[in-house]
């Protein structure tokens, strides 16, 4: 315990692997642990594990934008001819993200306006 | 499904008392559950020994399969069993008849895998039952190593915490 009252800033891209066999076990997810840190990082996981807990989820992921999050939270339940249902009163940057963004990677995504 | 509870201190004594795991049903496949857990629970430690009707005699992570737990020629304290719900109470019986000749303390059902009347007999022979859990998962839960993942560990509190001195 150093008894720091903030969560250290981890300033690191990389993780160090103690040999190939560990760095395989990493990938293939057989173990526990850091491998990049777009993947993963304890500064993030150390807020990801708390918002789980304040919200009462399994687990959450943090990324560093609004459209990032979006598009991690939206994607997966996307599929082509799908229907996507948006407010029009959205922050501009969103609006855009899905009427264009979304659209450009030839996902038909008809906004319909909601008041 | 059920939810089953078991407290965390109960979970920490019996991963910090066992020493030797009996896998049954270790998969030889580098993608399957079971392969994962018995190359984590190994990196933690732990010796695990497979068993794998269809492998025996074979070797998996540098420990001999075996065909049944009463092939095993050493002690082992804990049974791993990653077979259907439905499998698991023969095992269990295995399990009691060689209770005291191997030193089995506890029975651990793996995820999703749940049998009460199996657990109940297991219980009546003096066994410490848990089901519907993996060890892997608990002992990284318990280690913190779950969180790195994001995962809520169950074991952060917003409580403060007196500091220690060393």
């Amino acid at each position: 315990m150093t008894g720091a009252r903030q969560t250290p800033i981890f300033q690191t891209t990389s993780y160090v692997f103690h040999d190939a066999d560990h760095a395989a076990s990493l990938y293939n997810l057989q173990t526990f642990g850091f491998v990049y840190t777009r993947l993963g990082n304890p500064t993030v996981s150390a807020l990801e594990e708390r918002m789980a807990s304040l919200e009462g989820g399994r687990g959450a992921t943090a990324v560093s934008s609004g459209h990032a999050a979006q598009l991690l939270a939206l994607f997966p339940l996307m599929e082509p001819n799908g229907e996507f249902v948006a407010s029009t009163r959205l922050y501009g940057g969103s609006i855009t993200q899905f009427g264009k963004t979304f659209l450009e990677v030839r996902l038909e995504l008809p906004l319909r306006r909601r008041r | 499904m059920e939810q089953l509870t078991y407290p965390d201190a109960q979970i920490l004594g019996i991963l910090h008392s066992v020493k030797t795991i009996a896998m049954v049903g270790a998969s030889a496949n580098w993608n399957r559950p079971s392969y994962f857990a018995m190359k984590y629970l190994q990196e933690k430690g732990y010796r695990v020994i497979p068993i794998n009707p269809g492998q025996a005699g074979k070797d998996l992570l540098g420990e001999r399969v075996f065909a049944s737990l009463s092939e095993i020629p050493d002690p082992f304290q804990m049974v791993d069993i990653f077979r259907a719900a439905s499998a698991v109470g023969p095992i269990v019986n295995e399990a009691i008849q060689l209770k005291q000749a191997h030193g089995i303390k506890v029975i651990w059902m793996q995820l999703g895998v749940i049998n009460h009347e199996a657990a109940a007999e297991a219980e009546a022979a003096g066994l410490t039952v848990i089901m519907d859990r993996c060890p892997k998962i608990e002992f990284g839960r318990l280690h913190s190593e779950l969180s790195w993942g994001g995962f809520d560990s169950g074991v952060i509190t917003a409580k403060r915490r007196r500091l220690r001195v060393a």
